[in-house]
């Protein structure tokens, strides 16, 4: 049972087209249509500003796609979407490979910062020189 | 029908040379094919939906160049993402509709699309009669106005109104419930009512 205030609130937002609405309201629609006057006014009104829709719609259409725009707007779609997928596995890999490489490198230098600090802890060894004045140093006075 | 393609795969980098059958296969399928790097497959579905995404696009967003910019980006996530694509859970042309939508919100949101100019595409006066030019001018005016409308309003009508989408899969392509979607489509018909129809109670008038 559809009341006539839902049945407005469905033309209000898909339109006089019943087979638009959602499908479990549609016979309940087409049941109300057929027993109340009010309901086919309603439907009538709002099938007005369908059209008007539909006819700009249409005009905005017309007026983007000249005749054979689209056909070579999707020729360019293809070449252009063809071009891109052939490229990015090579340049994906790339990618990935000046990642690990970059990492690799973060990682060779952190340990080696961490020895050179380890070495100027344990005795001023032979790395101590590059590490004088330390901030160490510094922060043991 | 574009019928078998025997060897193609193999110059699409596939490792088995298998005959397919490009132009009958669902869509699910060439999206598998083309999660597994099957580029010819991947072809099949730009020539398949590229028409209605472009159609799309161009709704969304006025600028016609941008549009085709956007879909071409979304052709590209589909394509590196269809491995991620579970047939289980959407339709193909659900899952590409929310792509495509998506970005033109994000384009939208970024650029300001340019106002239909006053004049567009104005009616040609040696046409026809005056109530054809009356007529292309109404048209042209709420064509304009439809392009000012929120950009989730005009995909809410977009899809709904001219793909044929129902409410709730408009939803799930928005992201939305159905009740959301339903707002939005009120919201964009109250306002083009508002627009439109005393525009042309006062033409009646002027008539009379």
């Amino acid at each position: 049972m559809l009341t006539l205030r839902r049945f407005q609130t469905l033309l209000d937002s898909y339109g006089a087209d019943v087979g638009r609405w959602p499908e479990e309201t549609r016979s309940a629609a087409q049941a109300l249509l057929q027993s109340s006057g009010d309901a086919r006014a309603l439907q009538e009104e709002a099938r007005e500003l369908d059209d008007m829709i539909a006819a700009a719609g249409a005009h905005e259409e017309q007026s983007r796609w000249r005749t054979g725009e689209q056909d070579v707007a999707m020729a360019r779609l293809r070449a252009r979407v063809s071009a891109r997928i052939a490229r990015p596995t090579g340049t994906y890999h790339l990618r990935w490979v000046g990642f690990a490489t970059t990492g690799a490198f973060a990682v060779i230098a952190g340990l080696m910062i961490g020895a050179l600090y380890e070495s100027g802890q344990a005795g001023q060894g032979a790395l101590a020189p590059l590490l004088q004045p330390s901030a160490f140093t510094i922060l043991e006075n | 029908v574009e019928g078998l393609r025997v060897g193609d795969s193999a110059i699409c980098g596939e490792s088995v040379a298998s005959p397919k059958a490009y132009g009958d296969a669902p869509d699910a399928v060439l999206v598998g094919w083309s999660a597994k790097g099957d580029r010819r497959a991947f072809d099949e579905i730009v020539i398949r939906h590229g028409p209605f995404a472009l159609r799309v696009a161009t709704r969304l967003i006025p600028d016609r160049r941008a549009a085709e910019d956007v879909v071409q980006e979304a052709m590209v996530r589909a394509w590196s993402q269809a491995a991620h694509f579970d047939a289980g859970r959407a339709r193909f042309t659900t899952w590409l509709y929310r792509i495509i939508v998506n970005l033109c919100i994000d384009q939208r949101r970024r650029v300001q699309p340019e106002a239909i100019p006053e004049h567009f595409d104005p009616a040609d006066p040696a046409a026809g009669a005056p109530e054809i030019i009356e007529a292309v001018e109404r048209d042209a005016t709420l064509a304009r106005e439809m392009a000012r409308l929120p950009v989730r309003q005009r995909a809410a009508m977009t899809l709904v109104y001219d793909e044929g989408l129902s409410g709730a899969e408009a939803g799930r392509v928005l992201g939305l419930s159905a009740k959301a979607v339903e707002r939005l489509l009120a919201r964009a018909r109250a306002y083009l009512r508002e627009v439109m129809l005393p525009k042309q109670e006062q033409e009646e008038i002027r008539r009379c």
